[in-house]
């Protein structure tokens, strides 16, 4: 990499690091972790940081290459060994016999990884229907229908919760 | 729970306090991306050579893509009575070896496209091998009378080497002459391990292949050319006596040779020196390859054309070359009784060798089948026949022109006694190299494809959990 693209990467790493790693926590639920999904998506972005930098809009890069690394470790042998929570459902637990303390986190960590990835994005990052599908790599419809599941299954997840018998 | 309950719900979440970010952080993710580039090419590169490696290994070591293991048959050899028809994927003597062939021809055609191949057709089997180490010449080379090894020279330039191919192993040796010169080979002894080569050096010929004059060699050769005996196994020459020299055959136990020598017919002995004149007819002379038949009490003979030249600086000369345009351009006859003709047979366009004490082998046209042949024509005046033929389809100049056989040469004493049999399918050996490479190409893409689509599928499975 030629040493102005290095600073120019250099100067957006430092700039966004905190609110890309405050999105990552929100994806993982541990600072550690996120820790780690950050410095991931950023050496992605390095690697391609020529073409990011050119584009309209890095942040919408930078946000799909968290997302990835979030969903690829994921989805990898070693996190679903050495996972200290449960592995999420195939299906959302059924509302008997949840527990119905589960704070939002706890109820995130029940969630299939895209399912979290799709509310997260949409509900606390504020993005719309298409820039989530954007970071997810899928179609505006498929965002539409996992965010139906997700809500039914957070729905599940905290009865308690003042919406939640909607 | 609608959007705006997700929302307000989201917004309330606990407030967290974020750990700041560990000092020299940037530092380390810049030397994390940095150290993974370079591991990133480096997996690249050895991936790449890997795959040359691979790819290389599997062309050079690989059976290939329909190539088998050529049996070293030892027995009779058979001419296959259909040759096959041209195929750019026929292999090279180089990947896999005949063993012994019976037939080094060229073939092809140029009129628009340059579409030729020198070929060895196998004594043991229908073989069929490109002979790469003379990719894009002809004429220039001679088979050994057992078929095991073939003899190139360079038409194109004077030369200090001759080189030997071993359609056994595939290997190339090159053979000192001890001078340079233009050089032509002439006849193989039926052991394979003597050479008779003339050589000619004139201030013509210089000038001559600086321009690109075809057959300058050869011409100037039959004016000026010194015979030269060169044993093959120790590299030791022997100079002879015999100058101009156009044509030599050797006997059958290799202790004499029969020598053309402008328009006069000697026999020379093994020394080099000459013994006595053959008086064959007028104006004939040995045939240029396997004059002498294998029981050895017969010469083949043709007409030669004596042409005198002369060049702007003064030089001036002749030339002599077989002319088939004559009435009966060939003839046989006995050494003990040279000056008569036994047979002038007709349907002899380029004699090539003896089957056996009684015929001669020859390429004629077979204007009923429309193509070319080899015919078998007794010496006794009976019919020719058609024993084998070459492919009549348009395969050359993709598919525009039909393939024609050139300086074909046999392996005398393979062809005494062969038999001619039924053509079977051809075994053209492994594709060559470029052909394997061009075929992993799609291969390769195929499988790159393949793996897109997973990983795309896995991506938009990612996307869309269940």
């Amino acid at each position: 990499m030629r040493a102005e693209h290095e600073r120019a990467f250099t100067e957006y790493a430092q700039g966004r690091a905190l609110e890309l790693r405050r999105t990552a926590y929100r994806l993982c639920g541990s600072w550690d972790e996120a820790h780690d999904l950050l410095q991931n998506a950023l050496v992605r972005l390095y690697r391609h940081w020529e073409r990011v930098s050119a584009a309209d809009s890095p942040d919408a890069y930078v946000r799909r290459m968290l997302v990835n690394v979030y969903l690829e470790q994921r989805q990898s042998w070693w996190s679903r060994v050495v996972r200290a929570y449960a592995e999420p459902p195939d299906r959302p637990a059924p509302p008997d016999g949840v527990d119905g303390r589960l704070d939002l986190m706890a109820a995130l960590a029940r969630l299939a990884p895209g399912q979290r990835a799709v509310l997260v994005l949409r509900y606390w990052e504020g993005l719309d229907v298409a820039e989530t599908a954007n970071a997810l790599g899928c179609s505006t419809g498929t965002v539409k229908s996992q965010s139906a599941y997700a809500i039914a299954a957070l729905r599940r997840l905290m009865p308690d919760y003042v919406g939640g018998g909607k | 729970m609608n959007d705006q309950q997700l929302t307000d719900l989201f917004a309330a979440a606990a407030p967290v306090v974020e750990p700041p970010l560990p000092p020299g952080h940037t530092e380390q993710v810049l030397g994390a991306a940095r150290r993974d580039r370079r591991r990133r090419r480096a997996t690249a590169a050895l991936a790449a050579v890997a795959a040359l490696v691979l790819g290389g290994a599997a062309t050079l070591l690989g059976p290939g893509l329909g190539g088998t293991a050529v049996d070293p048959a030892g027995g009779r050899p058979g001419l296959p009575d259909r040759i096959a028809g041209y195929s750019p994927l026929t292999g090279s003597v180089s990947d896999a070896p005949p063993g012994r062939a019976l037939l080094l021809y060229g073939y092809g055609n140029g009129e628009l496209f340059h579409t030729f191949q020198a070929l060895v057709l196998g004594a043991d089997g229908d073989v069929y091998r490109q002979l790469d180490a003379a990719p894009d010449q002809s004429g220039s080379w001679l088979l050994a009378p057992d078929g095991r090894s073939v003899v190139l020279a360079d038409s194109s330039r004077k030369s200090s080497s001759v080189r030997i191919v071993d359609l056994a192993t595939g290997r190339v040796d090159s053979v000192p002459l001890g001078r340079t010169g233009g050089v032509y080979p002439l006849a193989l002894s039926p052991d394979g391990q003597t050479l008779a080569y003339g050589i000619v050096d004139t201030p013509q010929l210089d000038q001559d292949l600086a321009q690109g004059v075809g057959n300058a060699i050869t011409s100037y050769g039959s004016g000026f050319g010194t015979l030269v005996l060169l044993n093959l196994r120790t590299g030791q020459s022997v100079a002879t006596d015999v100058t101009p020299v156009t044509a030599v055959a050797f006997s059958p136990d290799g202790g004499r040779m029969a020598v053309q020598t402008r328009l006069e017919t000697w026999l020379v002995g093994a020394d080099g020196r000459r013994v006595e004149q053959v008086r064959v007819p007028q104006g004939y002379g040995i045939t240029p390859h396997n004059a002498w038949s294998p029981d050895g009490t017969l010469l083949a003979l043709t007409w030669w054309h004596r042409d005198s030249w002369s060049t702007g600086g003064g030089g001036v000369g002749e030339a002599f070359y077989p002319d088939v345009s004559v009435a009966e351009p060939f003839g046989v006859v006995r050494l003990d009784q040279p000056d008569r003709m036994i047979v002038k047979p007709d349907r002899v366009e380029t004699f090539l060798g003896w089957l056996s004490g009684t015929e001669l082998l020859s390429l004629s046209w077979d204007y009923g089948a429309d193509t070319g042949a080899l015919w078998a024509t007794p010496v006794d005046g009976g019919a020719a026949r058609p024993v084998s033929h070459f492919d009549s389809g348009h395969r050359c100049e993709y598919g525009t022109q039909r393939c024609v056989p050139y300086d074909v040469m046999v392996a005398s004493r393979l062809l005494d006694g062969a038999s001619v049999r039924v053509a079977g399918g051809p075994d053209r050996g492994p594709w060559p190299v470029g052909f394997r490479w061009a075929a992993a190409v799609p291969v390769l893409a195929a499988l790159g494809l393949v793996l897109l689509i997973r990983r795309r599928r896995r991506r938009r499975s990612r996307g869309t959990p269940a």
